[in-house]
């Protein structure tokens, strides 16, 4: 029997997250929450979208779990502050882990692990973690709670993420390393050596090529049209 | 023209003697894309030039090289 499950958020993030809790978990959606200001329709993805200050009273905490489905704002403070505020109020949180995803590690409640992730022996991640499809996680890393890894992202073995951190796509965070809290890593970054709390760091974008696409396509010869 | 072909055997290695030929792209093993812009860079600084996109996207044979540069010196 299916578990009744509410969502809050009404964005891109909940439709995505909401995808692999219809496709393969335990639970069913009931409902969708968000702030009172942002009510502007009766529901979302077909189902009743209510006001935050609604939500006990429609969906009491003994009855539904919650799922707190919203984007990374603040460096993941909006995603903590949602998530404390469902705890303060006594729910218990969903997890989804991909069928796809097989191995010894521990995970939190309200943090999500999607497809094609690859997690290591003795990876520990915490309450309230996001890791999207293509992330590595290193043997023995920690990942602690509110953290935010996005698609690609490597994290070597016995590393730790502090609370809140973002990993943007393709970064690449070495072994052995600690990273503070509320860290912002941009794509592509690559780190060697720990980072103190609140750190942001943001590799630099591809430099353009001189040639357009049509002046590269006449002097490459994987490019070049050839004539039949 | 001795000039442009010191640089084209020592950017796209090959034999000083071929560079008198009118190779093209497909005919140099080591003419690729980024060794094509190699090339563009060596010829601008060796002669002070800038070479528009256009003129570097038909420069892919030797002869093409040497009329091109013709035009800016």
């Amino acid at each position: 029997m299916s578990k009744p499950l509410i969502i809050f958020g009404a964005g891109k993030i909940s439709q995505a997250i909401s995808y692999y809790f219809e496709r393969d978990s335990e639970y069913d959606i009931i409902a969708y929450v968000v702030d009172d200001a942002f009510v502007k329709n009766a529901d979302f993805l077909e189902k009743p979208l209510i006001a935050l200050s609604e939500v006990e009273t429609r969906f009491p905490a003994n009855k539904y779990s919650v799922f707190v489905a919203v984007g990374y704002q603040g460096i993941n403070q909006l995603r903590a502050s949602k998530y404390n505020h469902f705890k303060a109020l006594g729910y218990t949180f969903a997890t989804y882990v991909s069928p796809y995803v097989k191995g010894n590690f521990t995970l939190g409640g309200n943090s999500i692990i999607m497809d094609q992730v690859a997690l290591q022996p003795c990876a520990k991640l915490g309450n309230n973690v996001i890791v999207w499809g293509g992330t590595m996680v290193g043997h023995h890393a920690i990942i602690e709670d509110h953290c935010w890894l996005t698609g690609g992202c490597l994290i070597g073995g016995v590393t730790t993420l502090g609370k809140g951190t973002f990993v943007g796509l393709g970064a690449t965070i070495g072994n052995e390393i600690t990273i503070g809290e509320q860290c912002m890593v941009g794509a592509s970054v690559l780190i060697t050596k720990s980072i103190p709390d609140k750190t942001v760091l943001i590799a630099p974008s591809t430099e353009s090529h001189r040639l357009n696409s049509d002046q590269f396509t006449k002097m490459s010869s994987c490019f070049r049209v050839q004539s039949l | 023209m001795e000039k442009i072909n010191h640089i084209l055997a020592d950017t796209l290695k090959i034999p000083f003697e071929r560079t008198k030929e009118n190779l093209g792209m497909d005919d140099v093993d080591h003419w690729d894309s980024l060794s094509h812009m190699n090339l563009i860079v060596a010829i601008e600084d060796a002669f002070g030039i800038e070479l528009s996109g256009d003129d570097i996207a038909e420069m892919t044979t030797f002869n093409a090289i040497r009329t091109t540069i013709s035009k800016y010196i």
